[in-house]
């Protein structure tokens, strides 16, 4: 097998980053949904708009917010290209593009499931089923990453779908902490959760990352912030927080420069060795929550530029004709790597 | 079906035996399976795609193995005397000089590639994948009625098709010998390999991919799936770039050799510094790479001279020409408008014969004059005067019918045959073919642009017991 061609390394790094952002953004609506009638919930509808930084674009386009606009902005919206359906449309035509690499039973999964969220109506949205239609997609989106864990071979363009998965992933958890806290601590300070609402937000919030069994098992006790914000930061253990998912990113990215012995790999290695040791300075700061805004505007910054990079390096970005003569001679070396990979 | 055949008794039994209401469920279910694995060809609109399923009829087209040895020698010879055919026309012009064939129906003909002439591609072979469509007249005879050796498409289907029946209808095929149609992505990578160009860095493992213009061309499915059967990579024009007359594709360890490409793509597009300055689809340098040895592109430039229909009323003189043989397949009975007693007769018949613009394709632009009214015979006759040298006339053959899945009953309906033929150090033709059949009744036009579906076509194997050929898996 030759060496994989740049437009499928970015085409399987996008395609885990569109399912991972359905999954995740049906999460949040599911958890939002379940508190559909509460007496903060215009406010928390408002929040997701605020997470995605949607707010003028949906306003413009929609008048108020009410909960049944925003989730059919998220979930059915064509013309919002960051709703479930905008980005499941975006991960099959990735997939179409990937054929030649991934099984037929992934392709066909995919098929089949945006077929069905196609076929989904307004009345699917509803406040009695809104609940369980988020949860059906999450399962969807789920069964997808199950299959393609099944059935991808696993080449170098395995690594570029868990990259695309595990900095979507570390971007989705910055993103929801940054606005979630910002909600309480404009008001209340992270020290301070003495009412009944606040334990409320903060059980809601490890729920919106399917963290709550995690945290009570890890932490258990008394819901303090503190403990939750950094459970969901820097828990090692923990799938979504943000030292797991740039841990993992460095793994794959070790293996493409030592396993598969793509140089290219070196610069975006160094990004993320930066972004570890600013997570390790942070975890260690007592005063984190204090610049907790501007910490995480740096993360998801970061996870800007890595993917940058890995356009540069890998997805042909950048002008490679003068390359062309180096490559004749490396090409013995590089296939023999390969069959040792 | 005039033979008596024991297999052919044993195949139509087992369909009789089954209940049609049974056979209308399943061929419902495999229809829902082609949309769920999208075995489709696609319609792009603004903001979706829209994925049909070619129409599959799950009735079977059976070849005896008698039947299908004419056709596969016939196919064979066809190939071989279009590659001397296409070698001769951008080198020596023998044909020509002797008077063989017109010199402006060749020269003059808008698929002429100035660029060809004086090279010789790898192993002299100009059409590496060819189909060739044939029917069936009356009495049975197998004619030829259009060569296709630019880019032939189909072949997906045919592999497809076998595999859906398998299965949904596996009680059917319980231990009939079926020659196989599951190695043509194995064939057309050996093929393909054996003819890289000199310049190939390994030629044991030279890097072939398939060319395609992307996922918005209609038949990306078969692009996906031909590279898929021999495990190369489908690029599109931005993938690849030339640098110091070699092709390169981008990957992620940089630049990386190409040696073979199969494109699916037109000539004019392929290479916008030879070609069309504005095409996005091609690569700059690709022809220049090609003359000078260092990248095979098959099918190679110009083949499309060979599957004009004016010329196609030739290729039984052609046979003769390059091969000295008797054609093993007979073209339909044809005439060339451009010949004065030609356009003389088509006019004074018009009304009995099918009149076929040249230089065109996918069944467009046909008169089939037994069913025209009397405005269409109008037009066409106009059209005729205007430029008779766009034209061929062709009686009307009654295409010999299958029996096909109806509402209520099976029904017979129209069908034609399109062989693939796959040529490197020798050529290959894949056992059936593509079985286009025209669904509505009376209809004789099969393409699947127009109303056309497919069927899976059966080759039985020369004996009920051949364990190197006979199984359908």
């Amino acid at each position: 097998m030759s060496l994989l061609l740049s437009r499928y390394a970015e085409a399987l790094f996008w395609f885990a980053r569109y399912i991972e952002r359905s999954a995740s953004l049906a999460r949040i609506l599911n958890v939002q949904a379940g508190f559909w009638q509460d007496h903060s919930s215009q406010e928390n509808w408002a929040s997701i708009l605020s997470l995605y930084a949607d707010k003028d674009r949906f306003t413009e386009q929609n008048g108020q917010i009410t909960a049944q606009k925003v989730a059919k902005f998220y979930i059915t919206d064509r013309d919002n290209p960051g709703s479930i359906l905008s980005c499941l449309w975006a991960a099959r035509e990735n997939a179409r593009l990937l054929r030649p690499l991934i099984s037929v039973s992934m392709w066909s999964y995919i098929n089949v499931s945006y077929n069905q969220m196609k076929s989904l109506s307004d009345r699917d949205l509803d406040a009695s089923r809104l609940s369980r239609t988020c949860e059906s997609i999450a399962r969807t989106c789920d069964a997808i990453m199950g299959v393609t864990e099944g059935t991808y071979y696993r080449d170098a363009g395995w690594r570029f779908y868990q990259l695309g998965l595990w900095i979507e992933r570390a971007d989705q958890t910055s993103r929801l902490l940054d606005v979630k806290v910002a909600q309480v601590a404009s008001f209340n300070g992270l020290d301070q959760t003495e009412t009944v609402a606040d334990m409320e937000f903060w059980k809601l919030l490890l729920h919106s990352f399917e963290a709550y069994h995690a945290f009570q098992r890890a932490k258990s006790g008394k819901l303090d912030p503190k403990k939750v914000a950094n459970f969901l930061m820097f828990n090692q253990s923990f799938p979504k927080s943000l030292t797991h998912c740039i841990g993992e990113i460095q793994d794959m990215l070790n293996d493409l420069y030592m396993g598969y012995q793509l140089r290219r790999a070196a610069q975006c290695y160094e990004e993320v060795e930066m972004l570890l040791y600013e997570l390790e300075a942070a975890a260690k700061d007592p005063h984190l929550h204090m610049r907790f805004h501007g910490f995480n505007d740096k993360v998801q910054h970061r996870l800007m530029e890595i993917t940058n990079q890995l356009g540069t390096s890998f997805f042909g970005h950048a002008d490679w004709s003068k390359e062309a003569e180096e490559c004749e001679s490396q090409s013995q070396s590089q296939t023999q790597s390969q069959t040792m990979a | 079906m005039s033979e008596r055949s024991p297999q052919l008794k044993d195949i139509w039994h087992r369909f009789d035996e089954a209940d049609f209401e049974n056979l209308k469920t399943r061929a419902k279910d495999a229809d829902l399976e082609l949309f769920n694995l999208g075995v489709t060809f696609t319609v792009y609109s603004d903001k979706d795609v829209i994925d049909r399923v070619l129409p599959f009829d799950i009735i079977p087209r059976v070849l005896t193995a008698n039947e299908w040895n004419t056709i596969d020698r016939g196919v064979i010879q066809r190939v071989a005397a279009i590659n001397a055919f296409l070698h001769d026309i951008y080198n020596d012009r023998h044909i020509i000089n002797d008077g063989i064939v017109p010199a402006d129906l060749v020269l003059g003909n808008s698929n002429y590639r100035d660029v060809m002439v004086g090279f010789t591609p790898a192993c002299n072979v100009y059409t590496h994948i060819s189909g060739t469509d044939i029917i069936r007249d009356d009495s049975g005879n197998f004619l030829v009625l259009e060569d296709n050796v630019r880019s032939p498409s189909g072949v997906s289907y045919v592999v497809e098709n076998r595999h859906l029946m398998e299965r949904s209808f596996p009680d059917l095929l319980a231990d009939l010998k079926l020659r196989k149609v599951s190695d043509y992505g194995t064939n057309l990578f050996a093929k393909l390999s054996e003819t890289a160009p000199e310049g190939c860095l390994d030629k044991d493992d030279p890097q072939v991919v398939v060319m395609s213009p992307g996922m918005f061309n209609s038949a990306y499915f078969e692009h996906i799936f031909l590279a898929r059967e021999m495990g190369v990579p489908v690029v599109e024009g931005n993938d690849l770039f030339c640098d110091d007359d070699k092709v390169y594709m981008k990957t992620i360890g940089g630049p990386r050799r190409v040696d073979v490409i199969y494109r699916r793509i037109d000539d004019e597009f392929l290479d916008p510094e030879a070609f069309k300055p504005d095409s996005m689809l091609g690569v700059k340098g690709l022809v220049s790479a090609m003359l000078k040895g260092n990248v095979t592109i098959a099918n190679a430039l110009g083949t499309g001279v060979a599957d004009d229909k004016a010329v196609y009323a030739y290729m039984p003189r052609i046979i003769k020409y390059y091969l000295d043989e008797e054609p093993i397949l007979s073209n339909v009975e044809t005439h060339i408008c451009r010949e004065q007693d030609a356009l003389q007769y088509t006019l004074d018949h018009l009304d009995e014969l099918v009149v076929k613009p040249v230089g065109e394709s996918g069944g467009y632009g046909i008169t089939i004059g037994p069913k025209a009214s009397k405005e269409e015979l109008a037009t066409a006759r106009e059209a005729l005067l205007a430029k008779p040298s766009n034209f061929i006339a062709q009686p009307m053959i009654s295409l010999s019918v299958c029996p096909t899945l109806g509402e209520t009953d099976l029904v017979a309906r129209h069908v034609d045959l399109r062989p693939f033929a796959i040529t490197g150090k020798g050529t290959w033709v894949l056992p059936g073919g593509l079985t286009r059949v025209a669904l509505k009744e009376g209809s004789l036009i099969v393409n699947s642009s127009q109303g056309g579906g497919t069927k899976d076509t059966w080759v039985l194997a020369e004996t009920p017991f051949n364990p190197t050929d006979g199984g359908n898996s």
